[in-house]
């Protein structure tokens, strides 16, 4: 579903490798937690995979469209939701959601129904007349949510997606996930919770100073890090300076 | 001044006007052409209107001499300069105290409110001196032909430019912490627009009382009633707002002890208006925000009750489908219409300068005989029809609708980069608002140009279409140059559109274009062309531009997009 290959990012200025040869694979019907510490280059990598940051070296491709050389096919693609919901303000959430179902070419037939199931499990059918500048952080990030899910992307890649979420719209969340995923599409994500990681993902890739440190299922990680139990032990351990 | 205080003032400069992130590229020798484009850009346009402001106060202050008061181009470019920045400054004022971003940042420091009201006002203020200069210092140099000008004269001329600012700057502060006060956040957005329809009255107001000025008959005495008087001609003009009165006889009166008294005034006046303007944010500014924070939360359950009825009724939740391009091009327009302050400085101007412009010559007897003289003349109507085409073109420069296009959308460029949709489609979407509201904003200088001049049609839409041309060539360009170097790190909405020097570079290319077009009209009036003729050449130049500009625009946009980093 994605492939990164061989993927370097320097920033401009900066004498370090944000992501340094980056190799990664995400199956269909995967859900796979992108983690490191802060700095460690999982925005860097997720926003190169989105379009909104050139690689200077490697391909990304999503169900084999490369992300750079043919980036309107890929976008069709991708749903991503930013770490920060920052989505225009002054528009009404029924207006930012038109918007999006326009751009993304959302059949006519499908456009109210999708919006519709995706309004009523986040609870937001009310809400959305109003300007977003009105809507609460974790409002926010629902409406995101449901614009990057309207055209239904078979892949979801998301950053920090639990920031701001009460907890039953985090649970809804993950059911989301991983339904998705049983639907034959895919979630790309990083995230801090370690737990949420731990119990909602298929496999597991680990980031530290631009480069991919560990990779695999929970077993395989344990593996790696000989005698270490949870995900947060395997975590310090792998990301150790 | 308390550390506190200076700590405040130095952080929100530094975050205003982005000088970390400067002094950080610098020393990295990143993106340099960058600043040499912008000490290019600025310089252009400092030396294009400052020699035009220098050129018309020589004229200013010549007249005035020969009353004996050459320093009626300081009256009137004090006058010109406080006015301006009541009027605009009221407006950055209220977009810096109450919509800035940072103030989640600020609000929570244990700094007083009126630290953050005086941090924030002396971040405006360093822009006003950007705007006061270009008017100011070439009235400055204009006078000191006419009038001895020595060092201590220089040195009052600095002081009363530290100063000139403040006063009515303070005055918009104050006007706005009052206004807030108990105003909801709906309803900051309704202050926004009436106090530019005040604006545009106060204008047209300010214009005809200009224009009231005795007409020939009673010239004579007027004239002799205001040369008996110390700074009279300075008074007539400027009567009204004091401060300027000061500053001028601050200047002028040096080495009296009336010039004394003027400083002093200028001094006091500017120290008074920062300190009342402390103790008044002291005592506002935190119930204004706070307050239209509260009331804006009622006014979403008002909304949300009015959305369960609708949903009970059974509407949809989605707008109807719309075709990409349109709804791009919805999106921009809502997003400009709804930020009051890009209103203000992307569209007002279109409708604020015919008022301007038109006001006094309908308004005088000795204007309307002057007109009827031109439009009589063999060639006045082919003059008249190229000065509309210039006007068009320049109020099309000046509003900087489609030159901020992408730097208003700032740290949202995130959801168009993420469309579906190529960056040319997107570009075509910001073009088209842009050239529609310059459309539309071309209707009231149309209409002023029609009631003075009495156009045949040929000789209105022939030179519209030219303006609109010109207009269109300048657009494309400056969204080109948006597309170039965006400004997309701002905290406070009017940062992409009052000190974007995008807006700025375009006016090049439309004095450019009016110098093409007036070396043009020269020729055919000495060729006696039919004027047909001349407005086809002007038209294929201004229309040549802006092919080749939408051309630039367009070949290079998927790289340009896809190369601006977030």
């Amino acid at each position: 579903m994605l492939s990164i290959k061989g993927m370097s990012k320097t920033y401009r200025g900066s004498k370090v490798k944000a992501v340094d040869d980056l190799n990664l694979e995400v199956k269909t019907g995967e859900i796979f937690g992108f983690l490191g510490p802060n700095g460690a280059g999982k925005t860097t990598t997720i926003k190169a995979v989105v379009g909104l940051l050139r690689p200077d070296a490697g391909t990304i491709t999503v169900d084999g469209v490369d992300v750079w050389t043919s980036p309107l096919e890929a976008k069709r693609r991708i749903g991503f939701v930013p770490d920060t919901p920052d989505v225009y303000d002054r528009l009404t959430g029924r207006e930012y959601l038109s918007f999006i179902a326009d751009v993304f070419e959302v059949p006519a037939a499908e456009r109210e129904q999708r919006a519709k199931q995706l309004l009523t499990m986040f609870e937001l059918e009310a809400a959305i007349p109003d300007l977003v500048q009105s809507f609460s952080h974790g409002m926010k990030q629902k409406l995101a949510v449901t614009a990057a899910l309207m055209h239904r992307p078979s892949l979801m890649i998301l950053d920090e997606p639990m920031t701001g979420l009460d907890p039953k719209s985090s649970h809804l969340f993950k059911e989301l996930m991983r339904e998705h995923c049983d639907q034959g599409g895919s979630v790309f994500f990083s995230t801090h919770v370690l737990d949420v990681a731990e119990r909602l993902c298929d496999r597991i890739g680990i980031i530290n100073r631009g480069r991919l440190v560990a990779v695999g299922t929970m077993d395989e990680l344990r593996s790696k890090a000989a005698g270490e139990s949870t995900l947060e032990s395997i975590f310090l351990e792998l990301t150790r300076e | 001044m308390s550390r506190q205080l200076i700590a405040v003032i130095r952080a929100t400069v530094n975050s205003t006007f982005g000088l970390s992130a400067m002094r950080w590229r610098y020393r990295r020798r990143e993106r340099l052409w960058e600043i040499l484009l912008m000490v290019f850009g600025i310089g252009t346009a400092v030396v294009v209107f400052g020699f035009g402001i220098y050129r018309f106060m020589l004229a200013v202050s010549a007249n005035g001499l020969l009353f004996g008061q050459p320093e009626l181009s300081l009256g009137l470019a004090s006058m010109a300069g406080q006015v301006l920045v009541l009027f605009m400054g009221f407006f950055m004022v209220v977009s810096a105290f109450y919509f800035a971003e940072d103030l989640e940042t600020l609000v929570p420091l244990p700094v007083t409110p009126g630290t953050i009201v005086t941090a924030k006002f002396v971040s405006v203020l360093i822009g006003e001196y950007l705007t006061i200069s270009i008017i100011y210092w070439p009235s400055v140099a204009a006078y000191a032909q006419y009038a001895p000008f020595g060092i201590g004269k220089a040195i009052v001329a600095v002081l009363v430019f530290l100063t000139l600012p403040v006063i009515p700057l303070a005055i918009g502060a104050a006007a706005s912490l009052l206004m807030m006060r108990s105003i909801s956040r709906r309803q900051r957005d309704i202050m926004f627009y009436a106090g530019s329809i005040l604006f545009l009255v106060l204008m047209v107001a300010w214009q005809m009382s200009l224009s009231g000025m005795p007409e020939q008959g009673d010239l004579q005495k007027y004239l002799e009633e205001l040369i008996r008087t110390r700074l009279g001609l300075v008074q007539a003009l400027a009567g009204r707002f004091p401060p300027a009165v000061w500053a001028t006889g601050a200047i002028h009166e040096f080495g009296t002890f009336s010039g004394l008294k003027y400083l002093a005034y200028t001094l006091a006046g500017a120290a008074a208006a920062v300190y009342a303007l402390g103790a008044l944010g002291s005592r506002l500014f935190m119930r204004g925000l706070l307050g239209s924070r509260e009331a804006g939360g009622s006014g979403r359950k008002t909304t949300g009750a009015r959305a369960r009825q609708g949903l009970v009724a059974g509407q949809p939740l989605l707008q109807p489908a719309a075709s990409p391009l349109r709804a791009l091009a919805v999106r921009e327009w809502r997003l400009l219409s709804r930020t009051p302050i890009w209103m203000f400085n992307n569209v007002l101007p279109g409708l604020i300068m015919p008022v301007i412009m038109f006001v006094p010559l309908m308004a005088q007897d000795s204007m309307r005989q002057l007109i009827d003289q031109v439009t009589s003349s063999a060639d006045g109507p082919l003059l008249a029809g190229a000065a509309l085409a210039a006007f068009i073109t320049f109020v099309g420069s000046v509003s900087g609708v489609a030159m901020t296009s992408i730097s208003r959308e700032g740290a949202r460029l995130w959801i168009s980069r993420l469309l579906p949709q190529s960056a040319q489609v997107q570009l075509q979407a910001k073009l088209l608002v842009s050239l529609i509201v310059v459309a539309v904003t071309s209707v009231p200088t149309l209409i002023g140009y029609t009631l003075i001049f009495r156009p045949s049609v040929v000789n209105l839409l022939l030179p519209a279409l030219v303006g609109l041309a010109g207009a269109s060539a300048v657009m494309t360009f400056g969204l080109l140059m948006d597309s170039i170097r965006p400004m997309l790190r701002w905290t406070d909405p009017a940062e992409p559109v009052k000190r974007n020097l995008n807006a700025l570079i375009p006016l090049i290319l439309a004095m450019a274009l009016i110098a093409a077009g007036v070396a043009i009209t020269a020729l055919g009036r000495s060729g006696q062309w039919a004027p047909p003729v001349v407005y086809l050449l002007l038209f294929a130049i201004a229309g040549g531009a802006t092919i080749l500009a939408y051309r630039a625009l367009i070949s290079g946009a998927e790289t340009r997009f896809g190369n601006l980093e977030l």
